[in-house]
């Protein structure tokens, strides 16, 4: 606890943020400051995440992003006060590789536009390839990992602005033996927690890697509130999705409808009329 | 309902189409194996026979109306009376010496082969009938048809000598033993009539007894007449005629002893005595005249309505033996008339069955193949492979359970799916060109795998390499002009 107070925080992550209570949050509040600060890092400014979809206008692939999108903000909506995992963290991940987890992170940060209510920090997670890094152009700049092993750098120095106003990236970093462990450590929970503090709604999507293929998507689950389990058409196994399943229930808590929910990814088009929070 | 189905059917669609790398490699695969076998598979020979049997043979008109079976030139009756395990047997012993020596179950098999490929075709039109024999050495196509058709004349000429020969003897012994019988019926008969009397000779004429009748009439006229003339025409005459008519009229129907019978008499006794007693003069001479003709007449409409009456037994049994008798009589006429009708024949188709039947096409040794058909064969492979391909991808859909639909992927897990997303090619920077690269392996692999089918046929196939060289005879000789 002491140690994390000892964070060196250069000034406020996010604007308009206010009291942070020290008694809960081990970063110092008058560290967590404004999103002005993240555009530049010790007077040079930082580069520009790109948060580009190619076909976004199709106003058929927005559409089914919004529909999503509307799950999940009537899921926090709706979300118990007394609920041990924040339902504004959501995970994004598959059985296996290749599902398209990453256009789905994508695709919904960008139907977050038009939200003047929340912001949307997009973490890459996905430590085998990180993709989303790649794809925003963050590749090889300080991120994640470098953040989670040195206490030297600041939330600010990982958080990029992106090509949209209202998403911040936070890149993947250097890949490291110890990504596991690192994800699971204390100052993890530290960060998750310091980007849902204040009266700003941020909602924060974690790209991660397939539960198969990556140990980290395990830990990475148990901070999210909500799973959001993508399958793609004439891909996805059925054995796969069971034991991907399966290990998450075991190992992240209950899979539950509450908690989890399947995006159907690659169709050729909606056939599935849209359908708006059957629970939650 | 239908919605449901189609939707369904539309997955299952889907799911194939997400193997459908599978669907064609699987489909390449069997094109090429199949064309493969079609084009190595041997040329085949059919060589062939044709007879011509007429239907209406002797036995058969001779037969007129008795059912004999099967029409005699009918390819039922060809295909049983010759493929038998004897004629089939001398054919393969023919065909191979060596057949005698090997064992039963080895000669039946070999028999069995002969027979399971050799094929004969009805024409329904007329008694021609076709032998086929399809084999990969012409020679040998030509030697079991060549055989099969000498046994064929063979079996039918001994037959058709019996079929006469059984015709004849046939009807001779019918005609003796009709006649047998008749002569029989005849005597009996004959027989009877002695016994019994010529009741033929009796006959009840109807019209002499009207005859007869009137005559009495005419008697009693006269006589009534004569009397009046007399002037002895007392009531006591008048009543002795009246009463003389009466008795006769009764016994007519009456015996004797009949009691009005009796009565009339005794009155007509009365009467006599006292018209004697009163008229001691007697009758006149025209009188009695006239009373003998009626008596006369009397006595002849008595005869004439006699009836000679037989017991009926005796009339039963007559009737029947004249029946029986003119059946045999008329079998007998038309058992003659048919053997005038089977000489005939004969004559017709003349004693050594010469026109019995004849051979319309001689077998030849086939020069060209008849088979097999490999265009045929080889759109039959490409629709086969297609199959297969399709089958395959199914089944491999099937096995690693992908999802199509989210309605399968809500009911495998039980968890909500809350979108779903389409996906467009566009969408990853490189999918564009990986997804056109696919395409040109497919058609490279595709292009070079049915090439190489070709040629491994060219270079394996007498038959298209036959093809080959005449079109590239021409093509040079095009290139020389």
């Amino acid at each position: 606890m002491g140690q994390m107070s000892k964070v060196p925080f250069t000034g406020k992550v996010f604007p308009a943020d206010i009291s942070v209570d020290d008694d809960t949050v081990l970063v110092p509040a008058n560290t967590v400051s404004n999103l002005e600060k993240v555009e530049e890092r010790g007077g040079v400014v930082k580069r520009v995440g790109s948060v580009v979809t190619p076909h976004f206008d199709e106003s058929r692939t927005r559409e089914d992003f919004r529909v999503v999108k509307r799950h999940i903000l009537s899921r926090i909506d709706n979300a118990p006060a007394d609920k041990s995992k924040d339902p504004r963290t959501i995970l994004i991940t598959s059985a296996s590789p290749r599902e398209g987890k990453t256009t789905v992170t994508l695709g919904l940060a960008m139907s977050f536009i038009f939200e003047r209510d929340y912001s949307v920090i997009l973490i890459d997670a996905d430590m085998r390839s990180p993709e989303l890094s790649r794809r925003m152009g963050l590749s090889g700049e300080l991120g994640l990992l470098d953040f989670l092993e040195n206490e030297e750098i600041g939330i600010e120095d990982i958080v990029y602005p992106t090509s949209v106003k209202g998403v911040y990236a936070v890149p993947a970093g250097l890949p490291r033996i110890t990504a596991p462990e690192l994800i699971t450590s204390e100052r993890m929970t530290q960060l998750l927690k310091t980007f849902h503090d204040g009266s700003q709604k941020r909602i924060v999507i974690i790209d991660s890697g397939s539960v198969l293929a990556c140990s980290e998507t395990i830990s990475l689950a148990g901070y999210a509130g909500q799973i959001m389990f993508v399958a793609a058409k004439g891909q996805t196994r059925r054995k796969d999705i069971d034991e991907g399943l399966g290990i998450l229930h075991r190992q992240a808590g209950p899979i539950d409808e509450s908690r989890v929910a399947m995006v159907f990814n690659k169709t050729d088009h909606s056939r599935s009329p849209v359908r708006y929070s059957r629970n939650s | 309902m239908v919605g449901t189905v189609l939707s369904l059917l539309y997955d299952e669609m889907v799911r194939i189409w997400c193997y459908r790398w599978t669907a064609i490699i699987t489909a390449i695969v069997l094109f090429v194996a199949g064309a493969a076998y079609i084009v190595r598979m041997p040329d085949s020979y059919d060589a062939w026979a044709q007879i011509y049997v007429p239907r209406q043979t002797s036995l058969s008109a001779a037969a007129a109306n008795v059912s004999l079976g099967a029409e005699y030139g009918s390819t039922y009756v060809v295909q049983k009376t010759l493929l038998n395990d004897q004629n089939l047997g001398k054919v393969a012993e023919q065909l191979n010496p060596a057949l005698s020596r090997l064992t039963p179950a080895d000669r039946q098999a070999a028999i069995l082969g002969l027979r399971n490929k050799i094929t004969i075709r009805p024409d329904d039109g007329d008694g021609f009938t076709e032998f086929h024999y399809t084999a990969s050495n012409p020679a040998k196509a030509y030697n079991v048809v060549r055989l099969l058709l000498a046994q064929f004349v063979s079996g039918t000429q001994d037959r058709a000598e019996r079929d006469f020969s059984q015709a004849d003897v046939f009807l001779d012994s019918q005609i003796a033993i009709y006649q047998r019988k008749l002569n029989e019926s005849q005597q009996k008969l004959i027989a009877f009539h002695q016994r019994y009397g010529d009741t033929t000779a009796v006959t009840t004429d109807t019209a002499e007894e009207a005859d007869a009748a009137s005559e009495v009439e005419n008697a009693r006229a006269a006589y009534t007449a004569a009397l009046a003339r007399d002037g002895v025409g007392t009531p006591a005459q008048a009543q002795i005629a009246a009463l003389e008519d009466r008795i006769a009229a009764l016994r007519l129907q009456y015996t004797d002893q009949y009691p009005d019978v009796i009565a009339a008499r005794q009155q007509l006794a009365q009467l006599q005595q006292r018209s004697a007693q009163g008229s001691k003069g007697g009758d006149s001479s025209a009188v009695a005249v006239a009373r003998g003709q009626l008596a006369a007449a009397q006595a002849r409409l008595r005869r004439a309505r006699f009836r000679p009456t037989l017991p009926p037994q005796i009339a039963a049994q007559e009737a029947d033996l004249r029946r029986t008798d003119d059946m045999l009589r008329n079998a007998y006429q038309e058992l003659l008339a048919r053997r005038e009708a089977a000489k005939m024949s004969l004559a017709v188709y003349g004693a050594n069955n010469s026109s019995k039947f004849q051979v319309t096409n001689q077998p030849t040794i086939p020069a060209a193949p008849s088979g097999p058909n490999r265009l045929l064969l080889l759109g039959l492979a490409v629709l086969v492979a297609i199959a297969g391909g399709i089958g395959a991808a199914y089944l491999r859909g099937a096995i690693t359970g992908v999802f199509v639909a989210p309605r399968e992927l809500e009911e495998a897990f039980q968890l909500p799916v809350i979108g779903t997303i389409s996906w467009e090619q566009t969408w990853h920077t490189g999918e564009v060109v990986q997804g056109s690269r696919h395409v040109a392996v497919f058609v490279t692999f595709g292009v070079i795998l049915l090439v190489a089918t070709v040629l491994v046929s060219v270079s394996t196939s007498p038959w298209l390499q036959a093809i080959f060289h005449q079109y590239s005879t021409t093509l040079f000789q095009g290139f020389v002009k």
